[in-house]
């Protein structure tokens, strides 16, 4: 028996007769689901205006403008005039690993001491947060959760944002090693009234502690105990990537120089706020950047107003692999808002479908996940979302219908639910 | 009896004979152990370039002095016979410099522990530990020999001395550099007051903030006007008691920044005293508003150095402000004096490893243009007017202090030497001048029959000498003169054998014994052969340092000039009016003077405006933020106690904060700069309009309504900051304060109408009465739903309004309260989870209360956001349907009307302010660019322009950066790491702590 839907809009009215106040993980995809009528984003720079999506036991079946078989699917959706996205990736976030930022007890992303490799965000991911279903339903529909202190912090793991329960929900596990390059100079004062800036005197230990590190890795053969060393093996045969978070043009160069003489084969900048400073560079190293939130002040006072916002583009002028990260304050909640950084950067110069692509095959790519994920192509996972406007403007970012693995999922969320009890309290509409 | 005494000296008269200074000065009431000898002696100095007052040089002149004051001084005085003559052969007299700021003689103050809301002082004193008015810098001060010998050495006869702790830091004593007793260097106690915005070794939370500082300034003034009359029948309070006898004396300001002088100028107007400020050397970058306001400044002369930016990438963390400060700080006096500020100048702020360079710096000015007249007025007679000792200090005239240095040449060329320095009639000797000028060329025959020319030339108190062998042998060898003895070491025909001579200058020959290397002993002796000639002074190297340009304010896209056109007619744009009239395509718009004149379809453009083709923009009203803390120093809150109504944000306003030109660039052109949430009741708040380049005055929105930040909930009971010890620490301790604190200004009011001046007037509750009368507006950070309630209740039982709730997460929960209140909503359009009160917080928030009716805004409190508030206005669109139009007034008429600013502000409409932003695209899309913003009419920012500015701000890196790789020390690879500054954001839950920033 086959089915239609007609998308009509204010569907997350109407089909939340449950009020969960988070939202239940999906079914299985049970049929085969066929999507016509809309404009295709396919992530990978192209795009198909009027075309069809078919996907089937959570894979994408076919991508074009118009079905070869379409008999094989049960379910029919017309999304004419709307728009399909691959699901956003959300790379180097905390979302997952904490709930409250100012209640300690929910905070789980800093392990005490500089190096700590071993440890895994895997094991802490709580695909149950209340934040979750918020940030979904912008069409944010797989994360990147990674550890952030110290000078090693420690593996991270890729999640689609759907699940029971963390070996549910990932993606894959143990994708990189998370590593805080350590500045020339840090900052004196705190944040609200900062001094000048010091010289970091320990900085030479550090980075022969970390040389030691990985030269001790690099050799370890497991006949004795040490979980660090274990941990970072699959470094030096490219199975996991080196993510290093470093900003200043100079120590960009300096930290990648480092690691790749160290025999570290794939490793990502993550920050990158001066990366455009050094694109050349970066190009001819093919490392890949993700970037730090566009929706930044300038890093340094002097820059341009909007240099940050920019920085994306000049990447892309740059032929410099990239992604784009909600790293900083007010991580966890406001990454909601990675679509936006997108819109933002292209009003800075990227082209619509540059921009789609940077925040999924490019950190897709980035991430070694885009054999499964990032675009819309047959073979792939049926990861994706129906937003009846451009869903890089808040203005018309209406997410309709979304789909993890081919799971529909629930758009609800605790918002949605109080939204609801207090439009009806006060009768409006 | 003195005629004996006479005699006793003169014999005595080549010896430095004074340096045993105390015999000179004994004082009737100290015995002597001994003989006395008070010296009552006439000294003259002839022959002297005397620099007598400013402007008045007289050569070959003469200065009698005795018993430490000048008797006469100029020229075809006669010298009375029984006078002490010294022929000073043509050298320089000047008069000593006068120090203002300095803690000479006076003990650090010890650094004391603990922390607390308490004063921890003991004694019948000051509520406050930063006040310490009833210190007396004369009762502590004791002459130190070793710091007195350096103050003369850098030229300083006389010193205003203060102990530099606290905001009030005491009675300054006037002393004099020399060596003699306390008794004999003090010259007068209690002189002046000591003032700063540093609380010093204070432990009392309050003043936690600069603006708490000066709220506590203005408090204890009032305080001390009060206690003269009334309040010393009440209680005594001997650091009020002090104050009080000071408020008609000079007070002596150490701020530290350029602001801080204007901000001490408001105080010092609003209780009529006067004031000599320390400057920071950034003066020169707000020149003509320091003249305007008649500021007396003493300038300091600590420049900053060049950083080594050798390596590109370091290079990068200069800010252009830096490099621009760098290049102009040393024509800061030259730029002041160019404004017609007349100013003195201090040695305080050098590092101490600089204070030796206090004259090498002086020339550094004068070389780069300020006239040396006016360096010696501002080191001499300038200070001593200020302090009212114009005829005793700064200048060689009868009557005054026989204070005076004496130096070789003009000090202000680097070849003069200072001899002596003279401290009430007292010699210092400085560098000994040789009785016998040894200079010129002699010719030495050594035992060996080698015939050398030595060659003496240089200073004549340190001359050097070049050994040269008549057969051009080599030759090598040493010499020194003191006195009129000579030594020369030299070496003989054998390089082995080395001669020792020791002999007696003339001017015509040198002569004496010599020791050769077998210890064998010879006479010899050396004739001139030829006169000493000066060489001819060194190419002068051309000063063609000239100060770069000064922008407004002095950071990267500052103005040269700051922009003034504002005429103009914008064509054929689509106006977003926030009126009734909507959204109007190809209409025109014309404005002038900073008022929006017409609005309509083919304008005719008139004469002198400027005509701009706006086909395929949006024009709308500028962004107006409630919620911002930009632009603002030193502390957003004053944390120090739970009701800070006194401060106010006003006071702490920042001009030179590029996040000004960033908002600008945002389209934002109206900010409400918040106090912080640290307590219940906060500072009162202060609303600028973004006039970039304008001084802080000048961005003041004019005759704006009166403004208070109150805060409920975690921030104001100290959840998740500070020890935890302050009341309230529950949200049911919250209404009680308000209560309390309310009922107590009523009292107030009521007691003040009965009592007058004779009831304390107490500025923290006077603004609680305003807000009861209904004259001053609340704007409230609130999150959970039972305290917002609670604040309405509070105020509806005392009779006001709750204008505004900020923040406002859980409005939606109590909109129906809030609209029949008659409360506004000012809301942030997503935020949640980055506290326990802000998990209920929904994106729809802004979306219900609006529908609810509720005037609903959407701030930023933050720095980035400002710059993006139309696309956080887009989210009123996404998050529960807003149309496009009602969002858009929710960042611009919506808060005006909540600041009671909609008359001026907020939309578009004939008669009101030119406030206004063209967008390339709708003005919500995230397509869009501020294209050009104006502010009242004025093109602040302009993207074109903008493309300019980073043009111009590159170029100007590029060209200060070529000077800087000049610099010796950059050369040389000497200089130091570059730095950078990281910029201010404020949020409000941030506790700022003013404290020691002290430049020594």
């Amino acid at each position: 028996m086959k089915k239609y839907i007609i998308l009509m809009g204010c569907v997350l009215l109407i089909t939340h007769t449950v009020k969960a106040q988070i939202p239940y993980p999906a079914k299985t995809q049970d049929a085969p689901i066929l999507i016509t009528g809309a404009t295709i984003h396919v992530g990978n720079g192209t795009v198909i205006e009027k075309g069809i999506i078919g996907f089937e036991n959570g894979k994408i079946t076919e991508v074009g403008e118009r079905s070869t078989n379409e008999s094989r699917y049960t379910l029919n959706i017309d999304a004419t005039g709307k728009h399909i996205y691959p699901g956003f990736i959300l790379p180097n976030t905390i979302l997952g690993l904490v709930e409250i930022d100012a209640v300690k007890a929910s905070r789980d992303y800093e392990e005490i001491g500089a190096i700590n490799p071993s440890v895994r965000t895997l094991i802490g991911f709580n695909p149950e947060s209340k934040i979750i279903p918020t940030v979904r339903s912008n069409g944010v529909l797989i994360c990147q959760s990674a550890p952030r202190s110290g000078l090693v912090s420690g593996t991270s793991s890729i999640f689609n944002l759907d699940g029971w329960n963390w070996e549910d929900a990932v993606l894959k596990a143990d994708d990189g090693i998370w590593f805080n390059w350590p500045a020339e100079r840090y900052n004196t004062g705190w944040w609200v009234e900062p001094g000048e800036d010091k010289l970091n005197e320990k900085r030479k230990s550090q980075l022969e502690q970390v040389q030691l590190l990985l030269e001790r890795a690099r050799v370890y053969n497991h006949e004795t105990v040490d979980l660090n060393l274990a941990s970072l093996k699959g470094l030096f045969d490219g199975s996991q990537r080196a993510y290093i978070e470093v900003n200043r043009a100079k120590e960009i160069k300096e930290a990648v120089l480092f690691f790749k003489k160290l025999g570290v084969q794939k490793m990502v900048v993550c920050g990158g706020a001066e990366s455009h400073l050094v694109a050349d560079f970066l190009k001819q190293e093919s490392v890949p950047v993700l970037l730090e939130r566009l929706h930044a002040l300038p890093f340094k006072s002097d820059d341009p107003y909007d240099l940050p916002y920019a920085n994306a583009y000049l990447l892309q002028q740059a032929g410099v692999l990239y992604g784009l990260s909600y790293t900083g304050g007010m991580e966890a909640m406001g990454s909601r808002n990675l679509p936006f950084l997108a819109g933002t950067a292209i009003r800075m110069g990227l082209t619509y479908e540059e921009a789609v692509q940077s925040i999924t095959l490019n950190t897709a790519k980035i991430l070694g996940i885009d054999n499964r994920c990032g675009s819309l192509e047959p073979g792939k996972e049926a990861t994706l979302f129906i937003s009846s406007g451009d869903a890089l403007d808040m203005i018309s970012n209406q997410l309709e219908m979304a789909f993890i693995q081919g799971r529909s999922i629930d758009l609800g969320s605790h918002q949605v639910d109080l939204y609801q009890r207090y439009m009806q309290k006060y009768g409006l509409k | 009896m003195s005629k004996i005494k006479s005699v006793v000296l003169k014999g005595c008269l080549s010896v430095v004979l004074f340096s045993v200074g105390i015999a000179a000065y004994a004082q009737s009431t100290f015995p002597v152990n001994g003989i006395s000898s008070e010296d009552k002696s006439l000294y003259a100095l002839t022959n002297a370039r005397l620099f007598i007052e400013p402007g008045k040089v007289e050569t070959d002149a003469v200065l009698l002095f005795s018993e430490g004051k000048i008797v006469k001084a100029g020229k075809g005085i006669p010298v009375p016979k029984h006078a002490v003559v010294t022929d000073l052969k043509g050298a320089f007299v000047y008069p000593s410099f006068i120090e203002l700021f300095s803690d000479y003689g006076i003990d650090s103050p010890k650094e004391e522990s603990g922390r607390g809301y308490e004063s921890i002082r003991k004694g019948a004193y000051a509520w406050n530990d930063a006040l310490r008015s009833d210190f007396r810098a004369a009762e502590h001060f004791n002459p130190d020999e070793e710091k007195a010998a350096e103050w003369r050495k850098l030229g300083f006869g006389a010193v205003l001395t203060h102990r530099r702790n606290g905001i009030l830091r005491g009675a300054g004593a006037l002393v004099t550099t020399g060596n003699g007793s306390a008794n004999t260097e003090l010259l007068e106690a209690n002189l002046s007051m000591g003032a700063s915005f540093q609380k010093g070794t204070s432990k009392q939370n309050y003043p936690g903030s600069l603006t708490g500082a000066i709220a506590l300034l203005r408090q204890t003034f009032y305080d001390a006007e009060w206690y003269a009359v009334h309040g010393k029948k009440i209680e005594r309070n001997l650091s009020l008691e002090s104050l009080q006898q000071f408020m008609k004396k000079p007070f002596l300001f150490e701020g530290i920044d350029k602001y801080d002088l204007l901000r001490f100028k408001k105080i010092a107007d609003e209780f009529k005293l006067t004031f000599i400020s320390r400057g920071n050397g950034d003066e020169y970058q707000r020149a003509e508003i320091i003249k305007q306001e008649g500021i007396r400044v003493a300038l300091p002369l600590n420049f900053p150095q060049a950083p080594d930016v050798n390596d590109p990438y370091d290079a990068l963390r200069v800010s252009l402000a830096d490099l621009k400060h760098w290049e102009n700080a040393p024509f800061t006096p030259l730029l002041l004096h160019n404004a017609g500020v007349e100013f003195a100048l201090t040695s305080q702020g050098l590092k101490p490893a600089d204070r030796g360079k206090f004259m090498e710096r002086i020339r550094l000015i004068v070389k780069n243009g300020y006239p040396k007249e006016k360096a010696l007025a501002s080191l001499t007679a300038l200070p001593a007017s200020w302090l009212g000792y114009e005829n005793q200090l700064g200048v060689l005239k009868a009557g005054a202090l026989a204070n005076f240095f004496i130096a070789t040449g003009d000090i202000f060329e680097d070849s003069s030497v200072m001899v002596s320095h003279w401290i009430q009639g007292v010699k210092y000797s400085l560098n000994e001048i040789p009785e016998t000028d040894v200079r010129g060329t002699f010719s030495l025959t050594l035992p060996d029959g080698k015939a050398i020319s030595v060659k003496v030339k240089g200073f004549i108190q340190n001359p050097k000498a070049d050994f040269s062998a008549v057969d051009s042998s080599k030759v090598t060898g040493t010499f020194s003169v003191s006195g009129s003895r000579v030594l020369i070491t030299v070496s003989g025909k054998d390089s082995a054998s080395v001669y020792r001579l020791e002999g007696n200058a003339t001017s015509e020959r040198w002569q004496g014994k010599g020791l050769d290397s077998q210890g064998k002993l010879f006479n010899w002796s050396a004739p001139k052969t030829e006169p000493y000639q000066a060489e001819k002074p060194k190419e002068k190297e051309e000063n063609t340092r000239k100060p770069g340009t000064v922008w407004y304010p002095q950071v990267a896209y500052g103005f040269e000039e700051i922009p003034s056109t504002n005429r103009y007619v914008l064509k054929n744009g689509t106006l977003w009016t926030g009126e009734k009239e909507g959204i109007l395509k190809e209409t025109d718009i014309q404005f002038a003077d900073g008022k929006i004149e017409k609005i309509g379809k083919n304008l005719t453009t008139p004469k002198g405006y400027t005509e701009v083709d706006c086909r395929n923009t949006y024009i709308t009203a500028g962004i107006v933020d409630e919620h911002s803390h930009i632009a603002l120093t030193r502390g957003v809150n004053e944390g120090g106690t739970a009701n800070s109504a006194e401060v106010s944000m006003a006071d702490v306003i920042n001009a030179d904060d590029m996040n000004i030109y960033r908002h600008l660039a945002g389209g934002v052109t109206t900010i409400h700069q918040l106090h912080g949430s640290a307590n219940p009741i906060g500072g009162r708040s202060s609303i600028l309009k973004l006039r970039w380049g304008r001084s802080p005055e000048e961005m003041k929105f004019e005759n704006a309504p009166g403004f208070i930040k109150f805060a409920l909930g975690e921030n104001v009971k100290q959840s998740n900051w500070g020890e935890g010890s302050r009341y309230p620490q529950t949200r049911l301790g919250v209404e009680q304060f308000f209560y309390d604190q309310f009922l107590k200004a009523r009292q107030y009011e009521q007691q003040r109408k009965a009592g007058g001046a004779s009831v304390r007037r107490d500025l923290r509750l006077e603004v609680l009465v305003d807000i009861l009368n209904g004259k001053r507006f609340i704007s409230c950070h609130s999150y959970v739903q039972s305290e917002i309630n609670m604040l309405m209740k509070v105020a509806d039982s005392l009779g006001f309004t709750v204008n505004t709730f900020t923040h406002i997460l859980e409005g939606y929960k109590v909109a129906d309260k809030m609209k029949a209140h008659g409360a506004n909503a000012s809301t942030f359009s997503d935020w949640w989870a980055y506290k326990f009160e802000v998990n209920d917080a929904i994106p729809y928030n802004a979306t219900i209360m609006h529908k609810m009716g509720v005037n609903t805004g959407i701030n930023s409190d933050d720095a980035e956001m400002a710059r993006r508030l139309n696309q956080e206005a887009a989210k009123a669109v996404k998050y529960g349907g807003v149309s496009q139009e009602e969002a858009w007034k929710m960042v611009t008429l919506n808060p005006a009307k909540m600041l009671r600013i909609d008359n001026r502000v907020g939309s578009l409409k004939a008669g009101k302010d030119a406030d206004i932003v063209v967008w390339s695209r709708e003005p919500l899309s995230i397509y869009a660019h501020a294209e050009k913003t104006f502010v009242d009419g004025v093109l602040y920012f302009d993207r074109e322009r903008d493309a300019e500015l980073r043009k111009t701000a590159q170029a100007e890196r590029n060209r200060i950066i070529a000077l800087m790789l000049n610099d010796p020390a950059v050369k040389g690879g000497k200089a130091q790491k570059p730095r950078e500054k990281k910029e201010h954001l404020y949020h409000c839950d941030d506790v700022h702590e003013e404290g020691e920033e002290e430049h020594e």
